[in-house]
């Protein structure tokens, strides 16, 4: 029998529920794919509806959730088997080598900065670069580079190795192999989040085919002052600053086409977000928003939105819209409905507000645990109504996107409860048992 | 006209007298009528003088018109050639009159119950000597055997709340959200300024409902489901449209056809006669054919369009020649009808659901005896309407349908074909929304491009299921809207620099054709780009 917890998953509601059970003085193995916990919200620049600087209040959590004595954090490692039933979980978990000795490494980046190797920086959706060992983003925990092995020289060609000749700590360590280690705990919570999806195939939007087309994503670590233009929002054909923005919602949700009938629950909240964002930033900006329906449908959501509508002059047009290029000065151009008549604008920038998808894991990691998926590849709860957090399998508990869409603050609000069920069950368990 | 139908219908008993109408000019024939009348001059009285300004003011329309109606014979008249008060009348007349008697002679129905002659005003006895020979020419050939259906009286029902609450139903037009979607996409409306296609549905949803059968924007609509495509519902817009037509028509509304519905009533002949057809005249010696065998072709209507449109020269049959040629190369020998009849695709999408179903239990009738498992079709609409249309209304078929670009795909992949070498010929593809985005195959005519040696396929701008509508569909919607869409189009197609645009589908060719040959508003070189059909171009890479 083990009262421990395994959280699968190192975003904004794993680390709540890490920390609200490690906090009553359970112990937590925080399981996370990449090199650094903090999820997506890192990667947003405000979060609605308060226009808190995202990182910033999640910065604090997540030095927290490292620094815990009761949370063991394992990044850069995935969850491969898992054995046993409620109570007495074998959990096998592959801690991925990332040739970097996380205990000597301190974060210095000086092999950063001498790498001569570089590659398109996923934290910033490719718009920028990052180096080939790296810190995946400024405020990243733990404080520990990693060696991307399908990039890097030494692994391709044997050559280069300045990290290991810098390196005084002597942390960088080529010899490094992938580990398997046998966790045992009492109960999982699975938080594995989200993906965003790739509007390429609609292909009536322009992305990948106008450069001044862009995704919500993007434009997020576009506005984000650490992000890879330092916060300045740039044109892909020019580089230039635009003035008229449109933002375009609902492109890939509630689309059953698309295979996406679900309302991603977000868009319209950060869709206005980002065009105060950007109001914020220049005066001289001006934002059209093009939605199907407004949903903004939370607490303080449909006041957030008049005062994008009345302080900050952002236009909304209740229609959705395809995109066309200008193709003198690449300006887009959407073509929208107005009772029924096709309208046409020229706008600097499209941002296209997509939806968020499962992650492709969900279907590996559903198979693993044995609970099922719901038709759209979100993990199903036992019961939508009246028990959420559980799973058909004792023990095994959701929490935050992965379940069905929804915004950070009930992600929060489901990884305390998920959190307070996986307690219940690793004391049912340990006090029967 | 009228008046001449419902005397006819009285004939019973008596000995027959033939229903003649003759169409005469009105400085020359009705003068030379004239004067045979005040020369008493004896003529027979069931000939009904219709005066025209000119015999060129006759169109093939109102003569195929007539006869459909029942009338026995059509006699036109106008001044000698040279005579002509507008200089070319009669000119036009003669041409008209070549293609009016070609076609009448392809249907079945027979040139001898059509004439064309030049009486000038001086020539009464002239006059009264062709009418009495061509009243005696109808009278031995007997009455015409085009059964004349009295038109079914305006249903009022039509077009009720309750029918078209069924159709919203049956099309997911429930789901419409109103995002608008549509209208971004629409080729029509973004060149009609009129014209708002998701108003169409939402009028229908609100309960607007007698008055939108009545409404000419859904006459507007290509059906080219565009709309559908990016309807993140699904909502099935052509398949409402088609509805709301047959609602239309049950009401009395009838569309403006081009051609002056010539198509059409040709169409409801092959529907309701059973001719001796000619539509063989393409097969030549070097093409093997029969009657019965595993894959029967289906021609579809190209000879009946070379005729009609025999002034432009297009040559349609080539595709089914090529198609042949095709087949026989990989050594197959495919069954072709000389009784098949118009599959009822234009029909089906003006309204008219019960001659589609005459020609439907006609042509499965047909196939059915020459014991095909396969059918090819080169026509995109000929393949959807035998796909969805019959399905829907006789149930699954037990024989394959496939169109030619998936057959050649097959061919080629059984290794039966062979192409030549040294090809090196760039060419882009022209969608038919028929075979596209109605039944969902994109890649089959791709494929078969690509895999010819030295054959590339350079895209367009738009494909897919975003590909361009050729502007016009079931002979309707012939107008300055479509013709924008189609230099368009063509504009698109020149940008690509390929050496021709292939299409899948005779009427694109016959509509893409038509927008480039008068005045464009575009500078000529910027559609310059030679149109081809997609089975000729494959026959003509193939090895000799």
């Amino acid at each position: 029998m083990s009262t421990d917890v395994l959280v699968i998953g190192g975003g904004i509601a794993g680390i709540q529920a890490s920390l609200d059970i490690a906090d009553k003085g359970g112990k937590v193995y925080l399981v996370e794919k990449t090199p650094s916990i903090g999820g997506r919200m890192a990667q947003l620049d405000k979060t609605f509806p308060t226009n808190d600087c995202s990182i910033c209040i999640l910065a604090p959590k997540m030095a927290d959730c490292y620094g815990h004595p009761n949370i063991d954090v394992l990044t850069y490692s995935e969850v491969v088997g898992v054995d046993g039933e409620a109570g007495k979980f074998k959990v096998k978990v592959l801690r991925k080598a990332r040739y970097v000795d996380e205990t000597k490494c301190t974060g210095c980046e000086e092999c950063v900065a001498k790498c001569p190797q570089k590659v398109p920086n996923e934290f910033d959706q490719g718009l920028g670069e990052r180096k080939v060992i790296y810190m995946p983003f400024a405020q990243a925990v733990p404080r520990v580079v990693t060696i991307d092995k399908e990039n890097c020289t030494w692994f391709i060609k044997e050559k280069c190795g300045a990290c290991k000749i810098l390196c005084e700590r002597e942390a960088v360590d080529f010899d490094q192999k992938d580990e398997e280690v046998v966790l045992d705990v009492g109960s999982i919570i699975v938080a594995i989040g989200y993906d965003i999806w790739d509007p390429t195939p609609a292909s009536e939007y322009g992305y990948g085919k106008y450069p001044n087309v862009f995704t919500g994503m993007e434009y997020e670590r576009m506005i984000n002052a650490s992000g890879p233009t330092g916060g300045e929002m740039k044109r892909r054909s020019d580089g230039e600053r635009p003035h008229k923005l449109a933002f375009i919602q609902c492109v890939g949700s509630r689309n059953p086409q698309l295979g996406h009938a679900y309302c991603c629950s977000v868009c319209c909240m950060f869709s206005t977000k980002e065009a105060m964002l950007a109001r914020e930033h220049h005066d001289d900006i001006d934002s059209t928003i093009f939605y199907k329906d407004l949903r903004a449908f939370g607490k303080g959501f449909f006041e957030y939105v008049e005062r994008a509508k009345n302080d900050y002059g952002v236009r909304y047009i209740n229609s959705d819209a395809t995109v066309q290029e200008n193709p003198e000065n690449n300006n887009p151009i959407v073509v929208y409905d107005v009772a029924g008549r096709p309208e046409k604008e020229e706008f600097d920038m499209v941002v296209l507000a997509t939806t968020l998808v499962p992650r492709p894991d969900a279907i590996k990691i559903a198979e693993m645990l044995g609970i099922p998926l719901t038709e759209f590849k979100f993990f199903e709860s036992k019961d939508r109504i009246l028990a959420p957090m559980d799973t058909v399998r004792e023990g095994v508990y959701l929490a935050g996107y992965c379940r069905e869409p929804m915004d950070i603050p009930e992600a929060v609000a489901e990884a305390s409860a998920a959190a307070a069920r996986a307690v219940e069950t690793v004391l049912a368990k340990g006090v029967t048992g | 006209m009228q008046e001449a139908e419902t005397e006819q219908v009285a004939a019973t008993d008596a000995p027959f007298e033939p229903n003649i109408i003759a169409f005469c000019c009105n400085w020359c024939s009705y003068a030379g009528a004239d004067l045979a009348g005040v020369s008493r001059m004896q003529y027979p009285p069931n000939i009904k003088i219709i005066r025209v300004m000119c015999s060129g003011r006759v169109e093939p329309s109102f003569i195929i018109d007539a006869l459909e109606s029942g009338v026995d014979g059509v006699l036109v008249a106008g001044c000698h050639i040279g005579d002509c008060h507008y200089v070319s009348g009669n000119e036009k007349a003669e041409k008209r009159a070549k293609m009016v008697s070609e076609l009448l002679d392809i249907l079945g129905v027979g040139s001898d119950r059509f004439r064309l002659e030049w009486i000038s005003a001086s020539e009464g006895s002239k006059f009264a000597e062709v009418m009495n020979e061509f009243n005696q020419q109808i009278a031995e050939l007997g009455p015409n055997p085009l059964k004349f259906t009295e038109k079914e009286p305006p249903d009022e029902q039509a077009g009720s709340a309750v029918m078209i609450k069924e159709l919203i139903q049956d099309t997911g037009a429930f789901d419409c959200v109103e995002c608008g979607k549509c209208t971004s996409v629409c080729s029509v409306a973004n060149n009609d300024e009129k014209f708002a296609p998701r108003l169409i549905v939402v009028k229908a949803l609100e309960g607007v409902a007698t008055d939108l059968a009545r409404e000419k924007d859904i006459w507007s609509c290509t059906t080219c489901a565009e709309c559908s495509a990016m309807c993140p519902y699904k909502v099935d817009y052509a398949e409402f449209i088609r509805g709301m037509r047959v609602e239309a028509s049950m009401l009395g509304v009838v569309p403006v056809c081009s051609q002056g519905g010539l198509l059409h009533s040709t169409m409801r002949i092959m529907a309701n006669t059973d001719f001796e057809q000619k539509r063989l005249g393409w097969v030549d010696e070097s093409l093997q054919i029969a009657d019965t065998g595993e894959v029967f072709y289906f021609t579809g209507c190209t000879p009946h369009l070379d005729i009609i449109f025999q002034d432009r020269e297009l040559n349609l049959s080539e595709i089914n020649r090529s198609a042949v040629k095709i087949m026989n190369k990989a050594g197959v020998v495919p069954v072709v009808s000389n009784g098949e009849k118009c599959c009822g695709h234009d029909l089906n999408w003006t309204g008219d659901e019960a001659n589609v179903e005459n020609l439907m239990n006609h042509n499965l009738d047909l196939i059915r005896k020459s014991g095909a498992k396969t059918v090819v079709y080169t026509c995109a609409e000929c393949f959807r309407t035998f796909n969805i249309d019959y399905q829907a209304m006789a149930g699954d078929l037990e024989f394959r349908m496939i169109h030619m670009s998936q057959y050649i795909g097959e061919l080629m992949d059984a290794g039966k074909l062979k192409f030549k070498d040294g090809l090196d010929l760039n060419v882009t593809y022209h969608e038919p929304c028929r075979l596209s985005r109605h039944c969902g195959i994109y890649d089959a005519p791709r494929d078969a491009i690509s895999k010819i040696n030295g054959m590339n396929l350079v895209e367009m701008e738009r494909i897919r299921d975003k590909g361009a509508c050729c502007g016009v569909s079931a002979w309707m919607n012939c107008d300055g809207t479509a013709k924008k869409m189609q230099i368009e189009r063509m504009v698109e197609a020149k940008k690509t620099n390929s050496a021709a645009v292939l299409t899948a589908c005779p009427k694109c060719y016959v509509h893409l054709d038509c927008s480039v040959r008068d005045e464009i508003p575009v500078e000529r070189e910027m559609v310059e780009i030679p149109l081809k059909d997609f089975t000729i171009a494959v026959a003509e890479a193939l090895e000799d």
